[in-house]
């Protein structure tokens, strides 16, 4: 009896998260079955559901809707929303996870130089006609671009075989900034100076969903739940590195080898991102600070709840994006950030002053 | 009839059965599924190879000028994005049947869905990007989901060499092969190519040094060297002072403007379909190419966006800006 003050609150904190995580699971799966119902074309809910339900369940349901409704859910729809999850998850995990490793609210897959290697390597791609590998050669070429960025801001972030936050801030920022010189100076120095090219360029710095197919979707799902694993593994360490790296050694965390191991699993799923859904910004910085409020700066609660914040947020986003001017569409990047500024500002008044974010930790 | 209907419903679903069976068994080659005379066509354009069966049927185009040479081919458009043009009615001649288009947007090309949507058998697209992955809108996918695609020979040129208006003659040949309407696309092509003449012979000796000026403040954004617009100007008897670059659209200076001299400037006309150019723009130009003989005789020409891209409206811009060239002192 004794003991039970001592236990309950942890039982209430363990409890109210799982549930907070629960809820949030739920909300994103209507959010995923809500934002199929959403286009340019309109098709009457109760089909869009029904042809959901027949590829889950076949057999059961009469087909009695147009066919061609069938191929925009299936074929484009779906697979979209379910980019947009697996997107929007791994770039509010890669967020969360930067911001830890280089001890900074800014931290942000764009920060670190991914998005303007992405463009570069996309970019060049273009401009060399290469196309080697089908539909796949820009995705591949901004993967390894934005790999190539993130290499250089590791290798620049060493000292003596070891790696600082600091640094990994400034060599994150430099490389970024000189990645967006190059890019600028391949579109200045390019004979295609028309509006197309820069139409495709806009696509790789700002972002979007449209690319979205079945065959692009397996690579960043598989990274992403590899990922995922592998950096919870790592969430308490991750929270020894908000301490600081003399209380991180002391708790028996080696801060450099850890840092290392961080930013390689960052840097593949930043880079495989990228390579599918351009540079979409605001998320990676947003969404860990927006789930903070919701569950506090622990790493292991951390990281699962923005997953799930970061899908939901981009789900709707993309609905936004491809609705609001139906049946043109918004770069979605305009749409993370339009939406999700305000909203942030408004958060951060509402609950500044019980913000748990680094402000506490340092 | 309905009660008929009823009453017989057991023989004629029999009868139904019985000749579907007997339809089934030379099924191969029943007239619907042969190809119509000159099909199939196989037509290779801009690096992508397609196959018709037949003239497709569900054509929607991505801007007015590619819906309007559809049109002018007497090809049915079910549907046509607006963007690329300042509004200004199409020839008479095409207008009742191009006004009928329903209008998928204004000012951005039409993506897969919406093309779904129309059950689109046919996409004219009009540059690379309207059919590019990142947009979802690959030739490939696109065929994939059964729609053959047509990018205009102009959105896949080699930038760095210079375009003739022969190029759109392409177009029309292949369009005319596609939908089996070659006699049609012969006549619009003979048209095309006396139209241009006769604006040539009207042309005046190149003495006009033209800027092509589309927008910018801190420096120009105008016609390059190698595009469309560049096209028109040498063919109406004028040289474009940027027509030693290799690019379609080019991002000159002030300065270099300036030290060219220009004698006339166009202006690109975006959405007001008025043929006074804009005064900011006017007091802009005033401002920065003060001197130039352009700016001290006030020759101004304000053309519709449309017309500084393929259509079968060139020789009538050449005839515009040959007019436009001739004007002296």
């Amino acid at each position: 009896m004794r003991s039970e003050p001592a236990f309950e609150p942890w039982v209430n904190r363990r409890t109210s998260f799982l549930l907070t995580l629960a809820g949030l699971a739920a909300v994103t799966v209507i959010s995923g079955i809500l934002a199929v119902g959403f286009g340019p074309v309109r098709i009457p809910p109760s089909d869009t559901l029904r042809i959901v339900l027949n590829r889950l369940l076949p057999g059961l349901i009469e087909e009695n809707w147009v066919e061609v409704h069938e191929t925009i859910v299936f074929r484009l729809r779906v697979p979209r929303v379910l980019l947009g999850v697996v997107v929007g998850a791994g770039l509010a995990l890669v967020g969360a996870v930067l911001q830890a490793l280089i001890r900074n609210p800014l931290g942000d897959p764009v920060v670190m130089g991914v998005t303007e290697g992405a463009a570069v390597g996309a970019v060049t791609t273009i401009l060399l006609g290469f196309a080697a590998f089908g539909r796949f050669t820009l995705p591949i070429a901004a993967f390894l671009g934005a790999l190539g960025a993130l290499v250089l801001v590791y290798v620049l972030a060493q000292a003596s075989g070891r790696v600082s936050a600091t640094r990994l801030l400034l060599a994150g920022v430099a490389v970024s900034y000189f990645f967006a010189a190059l890019t600028s100076f391949l579109i200045f120095q390019a004979p295609r100076s028309s509006a197309g090219f820069a139409r495709t360029v806009l696509f790789w710095i700002l972002g979007g969903l449209g690319g979205a197919e079945w065959n692009v979707l397996p690579v960043p799902f598989v990274v992403l739940l590899t990922g995922a694993a592998a950096l919870m593994l790592r969430a308490r360490g991750l929270n020894a590195l908000l301490l600081g790296d003399e209380t991180a050694t002391t708790l028996g965390v080696d801060p450099s080898r850890l840092r290392q191991q961080l930013f390689v699993l960052a840097a593949l799923l930043a880079g495989s991102l990228t390579a599918v859904a351009g540079g979409i910004g605001f998320v990676g910085l947003m969404v860990p600070h927006i789930t903070r409020l919701l569950v506090g700066s622990n790493h292991l609660r951390l990281l699962p709840a923005s997953i799930l914040v970061g899908a939901i947020f981009l789900v709707w986003a993309d609905v936004v994006a491809r609705t609001a001017f139906s049946p043109e569409e918004l770069p979605i990047g305009v749409v993370t950030a339009f939406i999700g500024a305000p909203f942030f500002i408004w958060l951060l008044r509402r609950e500044g002053s019980r913000h748990p974010a680094f402000g506490a930790v340092t | 009839m309905a009660i008929g209907v009823g009453r017989w419903r057991p023989l004629v679903a029999v009868l139904g059965v019985a000749a579907l069976l007997l339809s089934c068994t030379p099924a191969s080659d029943t007239p619907e599924q042969d190809s119509p005379p000159g099909f199939p066509v196989t037509i290779e354009n801009c690096g992508f190879t397609t196959t018709y069966e037949r003239p497709p049927e569900t054509v929607v185009a991505n801007d007015r000028n590619l819906a309007l040479t559809l049109v002018a081919l007497d090809v049915d458009v079910a549907a046509a994005s607006h963007q690329h043009t300042n509004g200004e009615p199409v020839p008479e001649q095409y207008r009742e049947a191009f006004d009928a288009i329903p209008v998928v947007g204004d000012g951005d090309f039409i993506r897969k869905e919406t093309l779904l949507g129309l059950n689109t058998t046919f996409l004219y697209a009009g540059f690379g990007y309207e059919v590019s992955s990142e947009f979802g809108t690959a030739r490939q996918t696109l065929e994939e989901l059964g729609i053959h695609t047509y990018l205009q020979e102009l959105g896949c040129a080699d930038e760095s060499r210079p375009v003739t208006v022969e190029l759109f003659l392409r177009d029309l040949e292949q369009l005319g092969q596609i939908f089996g309407v070659q006699e049609r696309a012969e006549e619009l092509i003979a048209e095309f190519r006396q139209d241009m003449d006769q604006a040539r012979q009207a042309a005046a000796t190149d003495t006009s040094r033209v800027l092509a000026y589309d927008s910018g403040t801190s420096a120009p954004f105008a016609v390059g060297g190698t595009g469309w617009g560049n096209a028109l100007i040498e063919a109406a008897g004028g040289q474009n002072i940027f027509g030693d670059t290799d690019s379609h659209w080019i991002e000159g200076s002030w300065e270099t403007v300036v030290n060219e001299k220009p004698t006339h400037i166009l202006l690109m006309d975006y959405a007001a379909a008025d043929p006074e150019p804009g005064q900011a723009q006017l007091d802009l130009l005033s401002e920065r190419l003060a001197g130039t003989p352009a700016i001290e005789q006030d020759r101004f020409l304000s053309m519709g966006l449309q017309h500084f891209m393929p259509g079968i409206e060139s020789p009538e811009a050449v005839a515009r800006l040959a007019s436009f060239f001739g004007e002296s002192e």
